[in-house]
């Protein structure tokens, strides 16, 4: 029971930052565009 | 760690709240996502660079700044700091019957943040340490019957790295050293703390001392900045809300000041996590195998977890200067971390306010009570806690009625969110005035939305910990 207790913890406070990580991750494939139209220009 | 007082900050049990707690983290940087376009679309001209300063009625502002004014607000808060000294060393040593650690603690350091937000830099008027220096001044001036010596030009490189430390050393007091809410302990801090301060300011002046180095000055000082209100010489004027704050002078140690502002705030609140009550003891068992004695040992385990909280705010708000640099606009990751670090102070606002405001409304009912209308609490009447009754008022329970758990949360919610829209229309108004393109602009933010919708998250993430 303790570990899936700890478990829950965690992924309770994975879903608090669950935006920042979707945020980064938009943020990270913006780039890797932009960097590649760069590239094209 | 010293939290002893009654109310800790967030020991309320949440029921019946529409959807889960963190779906609330989901909507908040929806709210912050869906402001940033906004801003974007409908805030194209920088509009808070200028305070647009207006002055009040000559006769408010002659009144208010008028020297009888002055010498009683400066002995007020004189008599509050012998107070808190007295009541220290002569009172009863419970951190909750005792004057000291209810006056430092919660009206002092989290009662005059949303004063200073509504009515300005009020702390300048009633602080103790300027008030003496000044009387200090004056007498020295009438006795040498001329001018006296001018004091050491105050040196730019040290900007407002004085005031961090002083903040990182009440942050210290507060929440790492095992005794810091101890009555005696603290009236001797206050001691320490004086005596520095009146070396300083005999050295830089007092006016130099108290604008860039007294921490406590500096700290009131940057939340006074969001204010509308703002004195000027013997005018008292409005300005814009939030304008204050654009035209704070980014002085050395800025960032560091802000760091340790939002980082202790972090590790209070992270401190009841399961996280760290699990690294804790393995800390301070490391501390003990060295050599520090078992005393000091948990204590030195805190120190580690406030100094990595301050660092991780630092490391994070560097991340998104580093982003804003990468976009180009020929601006050096320096000039980008001072350009934009007024920015977090409204978010430094929303940590204060989300995390102690338990705290303020509850335990600061020991000095105000509020029932059905405000009138002074226990401590008024007892300060030493030795069953004195000098105002009647000793027999005044703490009303928990004021605010129910689940409106706690919405505040704590609404602060966080609201803390950081302010930060982003800072940011964004900061970036059309430096940037000569629009374009580059709102590119540049896109670092400072993670920035600020990293923040919202951890905040309602430690504000969830109080719960667990």
């Amino acid at each position: 029971m303790l570990p899936i207790a700890h478990a829950g913890h965690w992924f309770i406070g994975l879903a608090y930052f669950a935006p920042v990580i979707g945020f980064l991750v938009w943020l990270a494939v913006v780039q890797i565009r932009d960097r590649r139209r760069g590239e094209d220009d | 760690m010293s939290s002893v007082l009654l109310i800790a900050h967030g020991l309320v049990v949440r029921s019946d709240l529409p959807i889960p707690e963190w779906l609330f983290g989901w909507a908040a940087a929806m709210v912050l996502v869906i402001s940033f376009v906004g801003l974007a679309v409908l805030w194209p001209e920088p509009r808070l660079q200028e305070e647009g300063w207006r002055p009040l009625p000559d006769w408010f502002g002659r009144v208010i700044t008028s020297t009888p004014v002055d010498i009683v607000c400066g002995a007020f808060g004189v008599f509050l700091l012998g107070l808190t000294v007295y009541s220290g060393f002569q009172g009863t040593q419970s951190s909750t019957a005792n004057f000291a650690p209810t006056l430092v603690y919660v009206i002092f350091w989290i009662g005059l943040v949303p004063t200073s937000v509504i009515l300005g830099d009020l702390f300048r008027a009633f602080n103790p340490w300027r008030a003496i220096g000044r009387a200090v001044s004056w007498v020295a001036r009438t006795a040498a019957r001329g001018p006296i010596p001018a004091p050491l030009e105050y040196p730019a490189w040290l900007g407002r790295w004085p005031a961090a430390a002083g903040i990182l050393a009440f942050a210290t007091m507060e929440l790492v050293v095992s005794e810091g809410s101890k009555p005696e302990n603290l009236a001797i801090a206050a001691l320490v703390y004086s005596a520095l301060t009146f070396v300083a300011m005999a050295l830089y002046g007092v006016d130099a001392w108290i604008d860039r180095g007294e921490a406590y000055s500096v700290y009131f000082n940057l939340f006074s900045r969001i204010s509308i209100f703002e004195r000027r010489g013997r005018q008292i004027g409005v300005r814009k809300l939030l304008s204050g704050l654009a035209s704070m002078e980014p002085l050395p140690g800025t960032v560091a000041l802000v760091a340790v502002m939002i980082g202790s705030v972090t590790f209070d609140g992270a401190a009841e996590a399961p996280l760290w009550t699990n690294i804790a003891p393995h800390l301070s068992d490391f501390f003990h195998n060295i050599g520090v004695a078992q005393e000091h040992a948990l204590e030195a385990a805190f120190f580690v977890g406030l100094m990595a909280s301050i660092l991780i705010i630092y490391g994070f708000y560097w991340l998104g200067v580093v982003g804003a640099a990468s976009v180009g606009g020929g601006f050096s990751k320096r000039q980008l971390g001072y350009t934009f670090i007024h920015t977090l102070v409204p978010i430094a606002l929303a940590y204060v306010m989300a995390h102690y405001l338990t705290l303020l409304l509850f335990q600061g009912q020991s000095l105000i009570y509020l029932g059905p209308y405000p009138k002074l609490g226990v401590l008024a009447s007892d300060p030493l806690g030795t069953g004195s009754n000098i105002f009647g008022t000793a027999e005044h329970a703490i009303n928990f009625n004021v605010i129910t758990s689940n409106e706690t949360w919405y505040c704590q919610v609404a602060f966080v969110v609201l803390g950081h829209v302010a930060g982003l229309t800072l940011a964004h108004d900061r970036a059309l005035a430096i940037y000569d393109k629009a374009r580059l602009a709102v590119r540049s933010q896109y670092w400072m939305l993670g920035v600020m919708i990293g923040f919202t998250s951890l905040a309602l993430w430690l504000l969830s910990q109080a719960n667990t």
